[in-house]
C-alpha cells in the first residue's frame, strides 16, 4: 500500500462513519426527556400496584383473619377466670413478725350470651398451724332479665355499704388490712343466701343503682363473760339454713349526681336468733326467742383525676330478747365508721394513703379507733405492692391496742 | 322541689312496672351485643365508673372475649345498664384492636364521623381519659397543658403514638391505638392535634 493515497482513503472513512451515522442517529433531548417520564410513570405505577394490591390486601386479609379469630364469633357460652391474691407481711407490737399468705380467691365465670352467669369465688386460705381453709366466698346464677334488672340468686356479698362487696379484694383495697368493724364478725355483714335484684336505671338525667334482697339472715353468738350472758357477735356470714325462719331483707340504692361522686344508703331488717353459746350452757338456748335486727348504713365516694377520698357509716342493731332471755336478755350495737383519702403526687404510680376508722361494739375489747397511713408503688394497674402503719388505740392489754407494721403484695388477675 | 320528687317517684314507677312486666321477655334477651352500641359513650362510662372502686384496667390488659365476662360481672358488681355494658364493652373491644387493624380499617372504609369536627372527635374519644382541657381525667393520664409534657413532640411523632397507641414509661395505663376508634383516619387525627394545641396553646419549640 502506497501512502501517497493517504488522503483519499482518509476521505473514503469520513464518508463511510458518516454514512453509519445515519443508521445509529443519536436521540434527542426531548426523546430522552418522554423517555424518563415514561420510565417514571411505569415505576410509579408499579409502586402504586406493589402498594395498593399487594400490600394494603395482604394486611387486610390478614385484619380480617385477626378479626374473625378475635372479635367476630364468640361462642354463646364463655368460660373465664379471674380474682385476686396476696401475700405479705405482718410485724405486730409486742410480737415477733411473720410472713404470711392472706389468701387465694378465683373468681369462676360461666356465661351464657347476655342472658344468664354463674359466679362464684372461693377464699383459700392457710391458717396459722399451716392448715389450709377453703371456703365459698359467694356463689351466684345472675339472670339478666333486662337492661334494668338482674336476678341474682345464690349465696353473695352483702349489698350493705361498698367496703364488703366491691372493696375488700386485697388489689382494690388501698389498705393491706380492712378497717376495724368491715372484716368478718364485725359490724358489717359480709354475706347473705337469698335472692337479690340488682340494677340500674337514671332519673332525671342522675345515674343511680340498686340492690333490694331477702335471705336467712344472720345468727347470733353469746358468750359467758362476767358473770353473764351477753351477746358476743352476729354471724352474718352467708348461713346456709335458717335457723329461726325468720328472713331478713334489705338493700342499697345509690345515686351518682356528677360523674366521680357517688353516694349511698343501706338498710336491712328481720329478725335473728341465739344460736350458740361459747363457753357456756348451750341448754339455754331453748327459752331463745328471735329478736330484731337491724342494719344501716351510709356511704360515699369521691375522686377527682389523682385524688380519691371515701367513707362509710354501718351500723347493726340486736334487740333485746322476747322469750326467757337466759342466754342473753339485752341486745346491744355495733357501729363503725371510717373515713379514708388516697392521692397519686404528680400522677406518679406512687400513692399516698391514709384511713380513719373508729369500731365500737358492746365489748370494750373489741372497741378500736385506728388511724392507718400507707404508701403504694402501683407496679402495674392489677399489680400493688404496699406498706402501711397502724396506730391503733383500744382497750389496755388487748390485741385492739397494739400497732402494727403491714407489708403486702396484692395481684389481681 | 315537691314537683322534681314527684317526677323522680313517676320515674321510678314506671321503670319499675316495665321491668316487672318484662320479666324474661324473649325478645330482650335475643338482643345482640354489638346491637346499638355506642363505643364513644362507652368510653366516657369506662372512664367515669371503674375507677370509682379500683385502679383503671388498661384494655389491652384482657382479649376481646375476655372483657364480655369481665364487663358483664361489673354489671352486676357496678350497678350498670344493660345499655351501658354494651356501650363500655364496644369501648373495649376497639380499644383492644391492634394499630394494623385500626389502620387497615381506616383506609378500607370511609370513617361514619369524617364530617365530624376536632372538637366533636376529641369531645367524643379523648375527653374521657384526656379531661375536656387535656388536663388528664383519670390518675397516670398525661398533662396535656404542660408545657414540659407530651404536646412538645412535633406532630407527626404524635400522631404516630395516637395511631399505634403508646404506654407512657411510669404510667400502668396504655393509650389504646386511635383511643380506642379505629375508625378515624390520619388527617381527623391530625386535625385533632391542631385542635389540642388550640386548646391547651402547648406548641413544640421550633
Amino acid at each position: 500500500m502506497k501512502f501517497n493515497n493517504a488522503p483519499t482513503l482518509l476521505l473514503f472513512m469520513v464518508a463511510g462513519l458518516s454514512s453509519a451515522s445515519l443508521y445509529a442517529k443519536e436521540p434527542s433531548r426531548q426523546e430522552l426527556v418522554d423517555r424518563i417520564d415514561l420510565l417514571e410513570s411505569e415505576l410509579k405505577q408499579l409502586r402504586q400496584d406493589v402498594d395498593n394490591n399487594a400490600s394494603k390486601e395482604s394486611l387486610q386479609v390478614i385484619s380480617e383473619k385477626i378479626d374473625g379469630i378475635a372479635v367476630s364469633s364468640p361462642s354463646d357460652t364463655l368460660i373465664h377466670m379471674a380474682g385476686y391474691a396476696d401475700v405479705g407481711y405482718i410485724d405486730q407490737e409486742s410480737s415477733d413478725g411473720s410472713f404470711g399468705v392472706g389468701s387465694f380467691s378465683p373468681i369462676f365465670h360461666f356465661q351464657y350470651r347476655d342472658l344468664v352467669m354463674l359466679e362464684s369465688e372461693l377464699e383459700i386460705e392457710i391458717d396459722d398451724a399451716g392448715e389450709t381453709e377453703t371456703n365459698l366466698e359467694y356463689l351466684t346464677i345472675d339472670w339478666f332479665i333486662n337492661d334494668y334488672m338482674a336476678l341474682i340468686a345464690g349465696k353473695f356479698l352483702s349489698p350493705i355499704g361498698q367496703f364488703r362487696q366491691s372493696l375488700h379484694p386485697s388489689w382494690i383495697n388501698k389498705l393491706p388490712s380492712a378497717p376495724p368493724g368491715f372484716g368478718h364478725d364485725g359490724a358489717a355483714p359480709v354475706s347473705e343466701v337469698g335472692v337479690q335484684l340488682r340494677g340500674a336505671f337514671s332519673v332525671a338525667n342522675m345515674r343511680t343503682n340498686y340492690a333490694l334482697y331477702v335471705g336467712n339472715g344472720p345468727e347470733l353468738l353469746t358468750a359467758f363473760e362476767d358473770g353473764e350472758y351477753e351477746l358476743d357477735g352476729v354471724e352474718a356470714e352467708g348461713k346456709g339454713t335458717d335457723a329461726d325462719g325468720e328472713k331478713v331483707m334489705g338493700g342499697r340504692f345509690g345515686v351518682i349526681p356528677v360523674a366521680g361522686l357517688e353516694l349511698g344508703l343501706s338498710v336491712a331488717t328481720g329478725k335473728a336468733t341465739v344460736t350458740a353459746v361459747e363457753d357456756g350452757d348451750s341448754s339455754l338456748l331453748s327459752g331463745e326467742a328471735a329478736r330484731d335486727y337491724d342494719v344501716l348504713g351510709a356511704d360515699l365516694s369521691w375522686s377527682i383525676q389523682a385524688f380519691n377520698f371515701r367513707g362509710e357509716y354501718v351500723e347493726t342493731k340486736v334487740g333485746d330478747d322476747i322469750g326467757s332471755g337466759a342466754a342473753a336478755s339485752e341486745g346491744a350495737t355495733w357501729t363503725t365508721w371510717y373515713a379514708q383519702s388516697s392521692w397519686r403526687p404528680g400522677q406518679s404510680s406512687w400513692e399516698l394513703v391514709a384511713r380513719y376508722t373508729d369500731f365500737d361494739s358492746p365489748h370494750n375489747s373489741q372497741d378500736q379507733q385506728q388511724w392507718a397511713v400507707g404508701l403504694n408503688y402501683i407496679v402495674a394497674s392489677n399489680f400493688i405492692a404496699k406498706i402501711a402503719y397502724e396506730f391503733n388505740d383500744g382497750e389496755s392489754g388487748s390485741d385492739a391496742e397494739l400497732d402494727r407494721l403491714l407489708l403486702q403484695l396484692a395481684y389481681g388477675f | 322541689m315537691i314537683n322534681t320528687f314527684r317526677k323522680m317517684a313517676a320515674e321510678i314507677s314506671i321503670i319499675t312496672v316495665v321491668s316487672i312486666l318484662m320479666l324474661g321477655s324473649p325478645s330482650l334477651l335475643a338482643k345482640g351485643l354489638s346491637d346499638g352500641v355506642d363505643a364513644a359513650r362507652g368510653g366516657a362510662l369506662w372512664s367515669e365508673n371503674c375507677a370509682r372502686c379500683h385502679n383503671m384496667r388498661s384494655p389491652s390488659d384482657l382479649n376481646s372475649e375476655q372483657w364480655i365476662t369481665s364487663v358483664y360481672h361489673m354489671r352486676v358488681k357496678a350497678g350498670l345498664t344493660g345499655q351501658e355494658t354494651r356501650d363500655i364493652l364496644a369501648f373495649l373491644q376497639n380499644a383492644t384492636k391492634t394499630a394494623t387493624q385500626a389502620a387497615v380499617k381506616t383506609e378500607s372504609q370511609p370513617s361514619p364521623i369524617s364530617v365530624r369536627s376536632a372538637k366533636d372527635i376529641y369531645t367524643a374519644s379523648c375527653s374521657a381519659c384526656h379531661g375536656d382541657k387535656g388536663q388528664g381525667n383519670l390518675p397516670g393520664v398525661p398533662d396535656l397543658t404542660s408545657t414540659k409534657g407530651r404536646l412538645m413532640k412535633p406532630d407527626n411523632v404524635l400522631l404516630a403514638n395516637i395511631v399505634s397507641g403508646m404506654q407512657t414509661p411510669g404510667n400502668v395505663m396504655a393509650m389504646p391505638p386511635k383511643g380506642g376508634n379505629a375508625d378515624l383516619t390520619d388527617k381527623e387525627l391530625g386535625a385533632v392535634i391542631t385542635y389540642l394545641r388550640s386548646l391547651t396553646g402547648v406548641t413544640p419549640d421550633e
